[in-house]
């Protein structure tokens, strides 16, 4: 009976200091932005309570759909460029019997964007997109003048421009987890495939993937929620243009709280943010790594 | 044995974090009590402080305002050591403000942890008022008597909210000109524009020179609204203060109307770089200077430096005409319209300053000596003082020839970052930007514009 106690009582001692700074810097400042976004408040007078009217003018503002839809694009790109370089790269290092030389050197180097700030990352990118003497379009213009492209200028390319910006930076990070992830698959498993006559293909598909799913669930997750949430990339490269193009919820956002002193309205966009984000989570849970997978 | 000195070791381990935690919590309430306004050094001159001009003790005033570029710290340094000759035991702690639409300074009023002077904006007197956080300066202006050193002009920008003055003007007016480089233009066989028409066909000859015909930055809202402006003014002198809060236009007046279809032109026909988009203040004003870009709007405190930069006779600068069609520009030149004007803003004062009354006096003063630095040290136009004031730079043919045009000067309008109401800065600054775009109808634009003002006006 005592040791039972003792436990609980361990449990709440060291769960407490946690706790009470999670909720003191987290929690309360989310019930805050949910309780503010029925107010109309300018940050600095009182809050007057509105009601709903924060969430009518947010579904009537022009801005708010193409928001949602660049974050979802946002976030699609990034997932699929993460994802899928990350997994291929994972997949090329871990290979049985391939010896790359440099392969620490190209580990690293992968790794390297993630630790940059995204302030210099940005930059670096805007002058590589730069239409008269950027990378990208000296070497498109060797192929003739009409293959050049003002990715950042033009409506319809600036969300993907700024995506890929974004999704080229955290690639690295994916990998190290995907990678880290295969490197601990057991051996045996892949031993008792060959010996059975499995193919690389089949092995990949039979055993690496399917335990990979609990890797996957997580970064797939980062990948949705950090697209979601951008704000960075487009703040530093673009600044929300051409014509709000990359603005997303974050951006509307950060533009109604500390531009136009609209905290309430931005408090609603925050809140539609978290339900949206909220929503990917029970469907990445439902969808991904739903069985438990063990050999 | 083990199992207890475990069990002490944890309990230790997590006291020591408890304490740690209250530790930081002390520290930043410690760190806060440090800043300027409660430093042991003001609490002391606190005590020996009484309501003299000139505190006895040696007071720190913390300032926030912008202070970046070479000519702002030039201007302003100017201006601290002519005010070290009239209060000298006041010194300025400076907090730069950054380039942020006045986040920080909405954060530090929200906070009520003002500075004791700190730089405005006309949209945030209004703030700075309803949330009571800004002394009245109207007592402190007229002790010095400052007002017989402004021009009428400048007086008018005294009458702010409720018929008090709450910000120091500090500032000469600022006036949005097209800087041109005559050289590319001869080389492209391209004649200097009279009117819109005359504007697209030289853009035209100048982009198969592979030069950018018109340089602007439109990641900032200013210079968006400005270029806007400029198209508007042909058709009403008032410009885009007509769309401001007090103002009485729509989107659909038809002066708004055609000023959206000529920038919508000036993106299709490519007078607009295409990394406008993604520029910087810096970095447009680099093209021009390096002969990338053959024409640039930009205030006219740059005149000085690109007449000197490009050199004698190479460089002429466009007025709002250039906007007008072919059979109206005479009545435009005459009607006199000029894009930029004065500003309500300037120098404020902290209410919950612990040396108001030193921090007034010296706002108001340092204001009018920020102005005198801004034309000696880099050649500003003077609007705003009576007196002569001489610039250490040589006037140069540019700057006389600016000189002569400002005499001819019959209205004027705002700068792009000077509206009442920053919310319709901001949403109107959005909704032009997409005309830049070249792809966005002015039905869209007309709609979206006409709705927020309702919104706004009617708030």
């Amino acid at each position: 009976m005592n040791s039972y106690l003792n436990k609980k009582t361990a449990i709440f001692i060291f769960v407490f200091p946690f706790l009470a700074l999670y909720t003191s810097i987290m929690a309360y400042p989310i019930l805050q932005v949910f309780i503010k976004s029925f107010y109309n408040w300018d940050g600095i007078t009182e809050p007057i309570f509105t009601g709903f009217d924060n969430y009518k003018a947010l579904w009537s503002d022009p801005d708010f759909l193409p928001s949602l839809k660049n974050g979802l694009i946002f976030a699609g790109v990034i997932l699929i460029y993460q994802q899928g370089v990350a997994t291929i790269l994972a997949f090329l290092f871990t290979m049985k019997g391939l010896h790359l030389r440099g392969s620490k050197f190209f580990k690293t180097s992968f790794f390297i964007p993630v630790v940059l700030s995204v302030t210099v990352v940005g930059q670096l990118w805007v002058q590589i997109y730069n239409y008269e003497h950027g990378l990208l379009n000296r070497i498109l213009g060797l192929f003739g003048e009409n293959f050049k492209h003002a990715f950042l200028s033009d409506p319809n390319s600036a969300i993907y421009a700024v995506a890929f910006t974004n999704g080229w930076q955290f690639m690295g990070m994916m990998f190290v987890f995907i990678y880290t992830a295969i490197k601990s698959i057991p051996e045996q498993y892949f031993e008792a495939a060959i010996i059975d006559g499995a193919s690389p293909f089949t092995l990949h598909r039979k055993i690496t993937l399917p335990l990979l799913q609990e890797t996957y669930k997580f970064t797939i997750v980062m990948s949705i929620t950090g697209g979601l949430k951008a704000f960075d990339n487009m703040f530093v490269m673009t600044g929300g243009g051409p014509g709000g193009s990359t603005m997303t919820l974050t951006y509307m956002m950060f533009k109604s709280a500390f531009q136009k002193g609209e905290f309430g309205y931005g408090s609603a966009s925050a809140v539609i943010l978290v339900i949206e984000c909220l929503l990917f989570l029970v469907l990445i849970n439902k969808f991904v790594a739903r069985d438990r997978i063990i050999y | 044995m083990k199992k207890v000195s475990l069990k002490t070791g944890v309990l230790l381990l997590v006291v020591i974090m408890l304490i740690s935690l209250m530790a930081c919590s002390n520290n930043n309430n410690s760190t806060n009590s440090g800043s300027v306004t409660n430093s042991p050094e003001n609490n002391k001159t606190e005590e020996n402080a009484t309501n003299t001009e000139t505190p006895a003790e040696e007071v720190t005033l913390k300032m926030y305002v912008h202070y970046t570029s070479e000519d702002e710290k030039a201007q302003l340094d100017y201006a601290m050591a002519e005010m070290k000759k009239i209060m000298p035991n006041v010194t300025l702690d400076i907090d730069v403000m950054p380039q942020d639409s006045g986040a920080k300074l909405k954060t530090y009023f929200a906070t009520g942890n003002l500075p004791d002077i700190f730089e405005v904006a006309p949209s945030d007197i209004a703030i700075g008022v309803n949330s009571k956080s800004m002394v009245p300066l109207d007592d402190y202006i007229n002790k010095f008597n400052l007002t017989d050193e402004l021009t009428p002009a400048a007086l008018s920008q005294l009458e702010q909210q409720d018929g008090h003055t709450w910000a120091m003007p500090a500032s000469n007016s600022n006036f949005a000109l097209i800087y041109v480089n005559k050289t590319l233009f001869e080389q492209a066989g391209a004649k200097i524009p009279e009117n819109f028409q005359e504007l697209i066909e030289a853009g035209k000859l100048l982009k198969k020179q592979d030069v950018v015909p018109l340089g602007i930055w439109l990641k900032e809202t200013w210079p968006v609204l400005q270029l806007f402006d400029m198209a508007a003014i042909p058709g009403n002198p008032k410009g885009i203060t007509a769309l401001d809060m007090s103002g009485e236009g729509t989107a659909a007046d038809p002066e708004f109307q055609n000023a959206a279809a000529k920038i919508l032109e000036l993106a299709k026909e490519g007078l607009i770089s295409k990394d406008a988009f993604t520029m910087d203040y810096n970095s447009a004003v680099a093209q021009f200077e390096s002969g990338k870009s053959a024409m640039l709007m930009v205030g006219n405190w740059m005149t000085q430096p690109l007449g000197e930069k490009l050199g004698e006779g190479n460089v002429t600068v466009l007025l709002p005409h250039v906007f007008a069609d072919a059979e109206d520009v005479e009545a435009v030149k005459v009607a006199g319209g000029i894009s930029g004007g004065g500003f309500v803003g300037g120098y404020a004062v902290a209410a919950n300053s612990k040396h108001k009354e030193i921090a007034a006096e010296y706002a108001v003063q340092l204001a009018l000596k920020n102005a005198e630095g801004r034309i000696v040290k880099t050649g500003e136009f003077n609007t705003l003082l009576k007196k002569q004031v001489t610039s250490e730079k040589p006037e140069n043919a540019l700057q006389k020839e600016v000189s002569t045009l400002l005499t001819s000067v019959q209205s004027t309008t705002t700068m792009g970052w000077a509206f009442e109401n920053s919310k319709i800065q901001t949403d109107l600054g959005n909704e032009v930007q997409k005309l830049y775009t070249g792809d966005y109808s002015i039905e869209s634009f007309t709609k979206n514009v006409d709705t927020m003002l309702e919104k706004y006006r009617n708030e």
